[in-house]
């Protein structure tokens, strides 16, 4: 039996890949190798993923699950820079910026509360894991699978793939090659505490973000009423340089970063083992080609510090699924490539973000001229997730961005 | 007043509020070793292009450009010859 869509991974990119689909009339199946709820860091969503819920109608259930209300974000700068807030922001019909919020969660109940959804709208899971793309030359046409100690071929028009960091088709060779991010191997260390000092002067669901120096920095989002996600991330040169444990190396990190965020921490308390993950940022190649999609981190992870994966799997989920659907519609016999515009949309968007946060770590200056006087208003746009499209394309802000990160790229190059 | 010396006396009186003789030589890091703020630094690129009508455009904000007093003074030259 050949499906029509088969997708690898079922995090927020998989299930929100396959709620897309179902609305555009195709139904999908969804791999997953492991057994949910599971833990994961990522919990603080953009702006604009808070619309993205309400517009798949899921609002009702946000509430209901009580994850906290994020009304901005707060960046706790080091002694002689200017700290800043972003507030989420929503752009109304005239064109207006006005106050909205979006939510922080708990990832093993998000991400279950999406895969229910995903299957109770019509997809079908199967409980294996993918073991490597069936392939026709250069075309995939679906994927063998592992389950029970036995193999399965399950074959489809189309594969996506939502693998995250596994990068299930990268890692095969079946997409081009995958470029190392500029900044080195950072790890991060995490936990969550109970009992820490509220900021009176935001939101008490707000994300604080404290930074020490380039590429070491410190997160507090909340979790619950008292539940906060705390965390670190360091270079790991940094990291493996002390002789301590995690555990101890995060206790002494966290009142070391930032004296605001020993100041929030108080006398706070870990009601979580501590947990680390290290990663590279990297981009993928080709990818998407004949047969085959790849959505969010598959494909892509760059520094996590402003909170965009969820978002980027989310939105690339829909073109995704706008992509196939034009795709089997037959649009590419007409000599259109949706798969080809899907790869050009995500990558420019993803792009904004990339030299929004390298311009925050390489070039303090302007990044400052940007919150506080030239485009404050832009700057929420981007912090929301309005990078899409040729309008949020052409911003003031992404120019600027854009000629910043080719100066940096060229001062980084070897003389010739 | 040569340009440097303008940029200085700006940054004493007006970002340090200072008028008690204190030098600032033109190598040292203003924002490295928290001279001024970030926030200071803002004030001072408006200063620059109203006093010696250059326009800092966005891609100049880089610390290339801002490090010291030295550094401003040459950006300034450069804008102006251009």
């Amino acid at each position: 039996m050949r499906r029509d869509v088969v997708i690898v991974g079922s995090g927020p990119a998989g299930a929100a890949s396959a709620i897309r689909l179902l609305q555009r009339g195709i139904t999908p199946v969804i791999v997953e190798r492991a057994a949910f709820p599971r833990y994961r860091i990522g919990e603080s969503l953009t702006g604009e993923c808070g619309a993205v819920l309400r517009e798949l109608g899921f609002e009702d259930r946000m509430d209901r699950l009580a994850f906290p209300v994020k009304r901005s974000v707060k960046v706790h700068a080091p002694a002689g820079r200017s700290s800043f807030v972003v507030p989420v922001q929503k752009r109304s019909p005239s064109g207006s910026l006005e106050p909205t919020h979006t939510w922080q969660v708990r990832r093993s109940v998000f991400d279950q509360m999406l895969l229910d959804a995903a299957i109770e709208r019509g997809a079908e899971l199967i409980t294996a894991a993918a073991a490597e793309p069936i392939l026709e030359g250069e075309r995939v046409r679906g994927v063998r699978v592992m389950r029970d100690g036995h193999s399965d071929d399950l074959s489809s028009e189309i594969v996506v793939d939502a693998s995250g960091q596994s990068a299930f088709l990268a890692r095969r060779g079946v997409t081009g090659p995958v470029h190392r991010g500029r900044h080195d191997k950072q790890v991060a260390l995490f936990t969550q505490v109970a009992g820490t000092n509220p900021d009176p002067a935001i939101s008490p669901g707000d994300t604080l973000l404290f930074q020490r120096e380039k590429h070491h920095w410190s997160w507090f989002i909340p979790l619950s009423d008292d539940v906060i996600s705390v965390g670190v991330v360091a270079n790991a040169a940094h990291f493996r340089s002390q002789p301590t444990s995690d555990p101890e190396y995060l206790r002494q990190q966290l009142l070391d970063v930032h004296p605001d965020f020993t100041a929030r921490l108080g006398r706070a308390e870990l009601v979580e083992g501590v947990h680390s993950a290290s990663s590279y940022s990297y981009r993928v190649d080709r990818f998407a080609g004949p047969g085959f999609l790849c959505v969010g981190d598959s494909h892509r992870f760059i520094d996590p510090i402003f909170s965009f994966g969820v978002y980027f799997g989310f939105r690339e989920a829909d073109f995704a699924a706008d992509a196939i659907a034009s795709q089997l519609g037959g649009d590419s016999a007409r000599g259109d490539d949706p798969f080809a515009r899907y790869e050009r949309l995500v990558d420019a968007g993803q792009d904004v973000i990339e030299n929004l946060i390298a311009c925050f770590w390489d070039h303090p200056l302007a990044f400052s001229a940007f919150v506080h006087d030239r485009y404050t208003d832009e700057v929420i746009d981007a912090f929301a997730g309005r990078i899409y499209g040729e309008q949020a394309q052409s911003t003031g802000l992404v120019k600027a961005l854009r000629k910043l990160a080719t100066r940096a790229s060229s001062a980084n190059s070897p003389a010739p | 007043m040569s340009i440097q010396e303008q940029l200085t006396t700006y940054v004493v009186e007006e970002c340090l509020q200072r008028r008690d003789g204190f030098r600032l030589p033109p190598d040292e890091h203003l924002l490295g070793h928290g001279v001024i703020d970030s926030m200071q630094m803002l004030q001072l690129t408006q200063f620059i292009e109203d006093r010696f009508d250059v326009t800092v455009d966005d891609e100049d904000l880089v610390m290339d450009n801002f490090q010291t007093i030295g550094h401003i003074t040459a950006f300034i030259e450069r804008k102006q010859s251009a």
